[in-house]
């Protein structure tokens, strides 16, 4: 039963820690290696509040993932929350917190669009989405004349940029989607389905289960975390624009495939967090190296990319010694 | 060698058979749906703004269109396959960035610059293929990999400042007239022409509608799968190319956002032209149409006084319905 050490460990080292890990670390040690001001305090809490947003909407996306989708439209999904969020307060009058339930219910309106896309009518992932990106960069363009809705009442600065505890509270918004996610996708008969949706799709429907409910229904988590992250980005900006978040599903996009793999079935809510951190300190370090805007594109995409093909190869890597394993 | 591509093309004769036997009356009637609903759009739109009809404005439709028509059919090729390419827009944006450096950075002759322009569509697509073929990525994720790519490469080629004012010879292919006819559309005809010539009768163009269908009979009887994924990408890279130089000739200027918006069309087009997203099925002819359906409904909005922040809108809907369709057609045969 007991195979040599050796092997375990570096099964260990291979499954069960996300690959991005490593990559991590070692990212952490060129940069804080060549510039000082990495590793300081302030820095880590400015990197807590500009990735708050991102981290969150990993967290949604790599539910989506998991069920062996691709989710292309949170970025125009959050922009579309944020400027009806913003609407709602600024020309109805309504009290912010009324405004950021109608944003959650926006993001999930949206989420279970995609989900009706894609079980429904039986549209890929990827082109649903992308559907569902261009109606909400439209509508979030044409309801107030593609202009930028300002005049956000002060008390609605709190969430974006004020503490509770000493914490700032986006990363206290961070810590409940985690647990949340983590719950869901764990303890859950929810959780349970999202993993066999990944793994065998088939084999789900056979079962007599309504595969279809719990596609949707992560679809629409998705959603959810859209209109979270739109309510801190609101905030912190005390303005809503309508094309602010577009971009922001690669980043999301890559984070989770980072942290999980892209193959179905697979993915963590830790996965998520730490694929989120991961865009998040590369995007930083490039900063604070202070390569020109312009290059940084480039060089983001190339190195994410790269791990992509790096971390499909490890994927593949342990499949194969998993198989060797159930030969022995 | 010789050998294989004989294998090839029985297997492909039989699959040509296939395909081209029995036109039963609802193929007919599908295929000729596609010209009813463009001629339905455009009589509608007339009926509601007489400008439509008008020469002046059916040129300025064509020209707007040919863009767009080549990208569509560089995804039309793609979609062969069973694959899909979601570079292509940030590829345009790439290619005409890479056209505009040379003809303003550089003293190189124009022609120059579109054959570079070409050749980083076509390596753009060659990367892109190694990845679905030899890394075995999905072709989405590959794909939007390379979109940002694309997108970055661009923003570094071009640095804080964008290009614009090309030299006469350049721009002729975006605004001149050949025989009283623009010069893109002359573009988009060759290119259609090369392009239904090229899937009809070449061993490769046989070979992609193949691995759509069956990518394993497709390998039993001899085609190299990866070779043939790649070159499907390559020449869909290139075609997004031609669509860039186009574009950036009519425009006079290039920036870092021109492509995008071509993207969600490209996908549309294609598929209501009757080209499958799974595979194996579709052709250029269809394509055409389809991309003239959806220039004609965003021209005949512009008419019709609809705001154009409303047009991703439609466009998004309009990407859903058809591949809905898509999908209705393909679950009824």
């Amino acid at each position: 039963m007991k195979a040599n050490n050796g092997k375990q460990l570096r099964q260990f080292i291979l499954e069960k820690v996300p690959t991005v890990t490593w990559i991590l670390i070692v990212m952490m040690i060129y940069f804080s290696a060549s510039n000082s001001n990495f590793l300081t305090f302030a820095n880590a809490a400015n990197l807590c509040r500009q990735g708050a947003i991102l981290l969150i909407l990993c967290l949604g996306v790599i539910v989506v993932k998991i069920t062996g989708g691709i989710e292309l439209s949170n970025g125009a999904v959050m922009s579309l929350c944020g400027m009806v969020l913003a609407w709602v307060m600024v020309n109805m009058n309504m009290p912010p917190y009324l405004a950021i339930i109608i944003s959650m219910l926006v993001g999930i309106l949206f989420g279970t669009l995609n989900g009706i896309f894609v079980t429904f009518m039986g549209i890929p992932s990827f082109v649903a989405t992308l559907g569902t990106q261009g109606i909400a960069v439209g509508l979030a363009l044409g309801m107030n004349n593609g202009n930028v809705i300002g005049g956000l009442p002060e008390k609605f600065s709190i969430i974006g940029n004020d503490n509770f505890l000493n914490i700032p509270i986006p990363l206290w918004a961070i810590i409940l989607v985690f647990i949340l996610t983590s719950v869901l996708l764990n303890k859950t008969p929810f959780g349970v389905y999202v993993y066999a949706l990944g793994g065998n799709e088939e084999a789900l429907k056979l079962s007599g289960k309504p595969a279809w409910l719990y596609k949707v229904l992560a679809y629409s988590y998705s959603g959810l975390t859209a209109g979270i992250a739109a309510c801190i980005l609101t905030s912190r900006n005390m303005a809503a624009q309508p094309t602010v978040g577009l971009g922001m599903e690669f980043e999301a996009f890559a984070g989770a495939v980072l942290g999980g793999s892209y193959i179905a079935g697979k993915g963590t809510a830790m996965g998520g967090v730490l694929g989120g951190i991961f865009i998040l300190i590369l995007r930083n370090g490039l900063n604070i190296l202070g390569i020109p805007t312009y290059l940084q594109l480039a060089i983001f995409g190339t190195v994410l990319i790269t791990a992509i093909v790096l971390s499909t190869l490890v994927e593949r890597r342990v499949q194969k010694m998993r198989d060797e394993e159930r030969e022995e | 060698m010789n050998k294989k591509n004989n294998l090839a093309e029985t297997e492909m004769t039989e699959d040509v058979q296939l395909i081209h036997e029995k036109p039963s009356i609802g193929k007919i009637l599908s295929r000729f749906s596609r010209l009813g609903a463009l001629l339905l759009l455009c009589i509608g739109i007339s009926l509601l703004n007489q400008n439509f009809l008008k020469v002046s404005n059916l040129i300025n439709v064509f020209r707007q269109a040919a863009p767009q028509i080549v990208i569509s059919l560089g995804m039309t090729i793609v979609f062969l396959t069973g694959g899909i390419d979601l570079s292509l827009g940030s590829v345009v944006t790439m290619t005409s960035v890479v056209s505009g450096y040379v003809l303003t950075q550089t003293e190189l002759p124009w022609w120059f610059a579109i054959i570079a322009a070409i050749g980083a569509g076509a390596l753009s697509g060659f990367v892109t293929g190694q990845l679905i073929a030899i890394v075995k990525l999905p072709s989405a994720v590959a794909s939007y990999g390379m979109l940002w790519v694309g997108r970055g490469l661009a923003f570094a080629i071009m640095g804080a400042s964008p290009f614009f004012s090309f030299p006469d010879s350049f721009r002729y292919l975006g605004r001149g007239y050949l025989l009283g006819i623009p010069m893109p559309i002359w573009i988009v005809a060759i290119i259609a022409l090369i392009m239904g010539w090229f899937l009809k009768y070449t061993t490769l163009g046989r070979s992609l509608y193949a691995i759509g269908a069956n990518p394993h009979a497709a390998r039993a009887s001899g085609i190299k799968l990866s070779r043939t994924l790649v070159s499907a990408y390559i020449i869909s890279g290139m075609l997004a190319a031609i669509g860039g130089i186009i574009l950036a000739a009519r425009l006079n200027a290039v920036d870092q956002d021109m492509g995008a918006s071509f993207l969600l069309p490209a996908i549309a087009s294609p598929v209501m032209g009757g080209t499958s997203m799974a595979g194996g099925q579709g052709g250029v002819a269809g394509t055409i149409i389809g991309s003239l359906i959806m220039i004609i409904v965003t021209n005949g909005m512009n008419l019709l006084g609809i705001n154009s922040l409303w047009q991703q809108l439609v466009t998004g809907i309009v990407v859903v319905l058809s591949v809905w369709l898509d999908v209705i057609m393909r679950k009824r045969n």
